[in-house]
């Protein structure tokens, strides 16, 4: 796992490589995300309420990345300056919230409705990009069409299946 | 029903200013780092609200389903939320969020090869605009 971390920041350092990799990891991710959504429903169904599994989850999840990285973790995290904690902290409080309020969200709707109101969220993060990640990344009307096709697509997979 | 709206837009909220959160920390930092830092805020959070509305259930839980959630909990994280990462270190927060967001039709791929469920016109018609937005993002020069 190291290694192969190794050779995604090597290849990333390239400049003309360096999209294509994010794309391959954005594509990998969704995949497992899409797989993770498949084995959590099992998990949910079969032995334990979803905020209890991915509670859990999470802490096996901390325990296994600190163990698989956790040298390059300690020399990174001690020279990360205040405002990177407080973002990067930030953005786990964030994720966990969301999880917890799609789950709450599914105790007092159904999920034809919390679906397509959740997979709204890429329109979300390109709205807060604009707003605050001005000086690191543009923001083009082409991203935001293309958000708009794919929240689009994801309702009407969702509402088709 | 609204408190189920409200909710699920929290959750749009909660997910969209996370990639914000991220891409904004990993100026300082590679994205293992990121993750690990980020899964401790997430871990406190998540195990808080577990306990404060599960804890009988917990406390009743067989061994056997710890290696379950340790099998979801190594694919998901140093699995998923690192890839996350690396695309929103490498891409930027808005253009890894539409790549990502399009888990469900993997989700649906994965169910059609190992359920046995069908494609309606619904799921084809969805999944061609979840592909032409993705080519919209890869194609951009």
């Amino acid at each position: 796992m190291n290694h192969s971390v190794k050779i995604i920041s090597d290849v990333a350092r390239s400049p003309r490589l360096r999209p294509y990799i994010g794309y391959v990891c954005g594509i990998a991710a969704a995949a497992i995300y899409g797989g993770m959504a498949v084995l959590g429903k099992k998990i949910a169904t079969d032995f334990s309420s979803p905020l209890v599994a991915s509670s859990f989850s999470l802490f096996f999840g901390l325990i296994i990345t600190g163990l698989l990285f956790g040298q390059g973790i300690v020399r990174e995290a001690t020279s990360l300056p205040k405002v990177g904690w407080v973002s990067i902290l930030g953005a786990g409080t964030a994720s966990a919230f969301g999880v917890s309020c799609w789950y709450l969200a599914l105790a007092s709707a159904p999920v034809v409705v919390v679906a397509p109101v959740v997979a709204v969220y890429p329109l979300v993060t390109i709205s807060l990009a604009i707003i605050f990640l001005k000086d690191l990344e543009e923001v083009t009307r082409r991203t935001f069409v293309a958000a708009g096709l794919v929240v689009l697509g994801v309702i009407l997979v969702g509402i088709g299946s | 029903m609204i408190l189920g709206i409200v909710l699920s837009l929290c959750a749009a909220l909660g997910f969209g200013t996370s990639a914000v959160l991220a891409r904004s920390g990993m100026r300082h930092v590679g994205s293992s780092t990121a993750t690990f830092i980020s899964l401790v805020s997430s871990t406190l959070i998540a195990v808080l609200v577990a306990f404060t509305f599960h804890t009988p259930e917990i406390l009743t839980l067989p061994i056997g389903v710890f290696l379950w959630f340790l099998l979801a909990g190594t694919i998901n994280f140093p699995g998923g939320r690192l890839m996350n990462f690396t695309s929103i270190r490498l891409i930027g927060a808005s253009k890894s969020a539409v790549i990502i967001s399009t888990s469900p039709l993997f989700a649906g791929a994965i169910a059609i090869v190992f359920s046995n469920e069908s494609i309606n016109v619904l799921v084809a018609i969805g999944t061609f605009f979840i592909i032409a937005g993705i080519m919209l993002v890869v194609t951009k020069r």
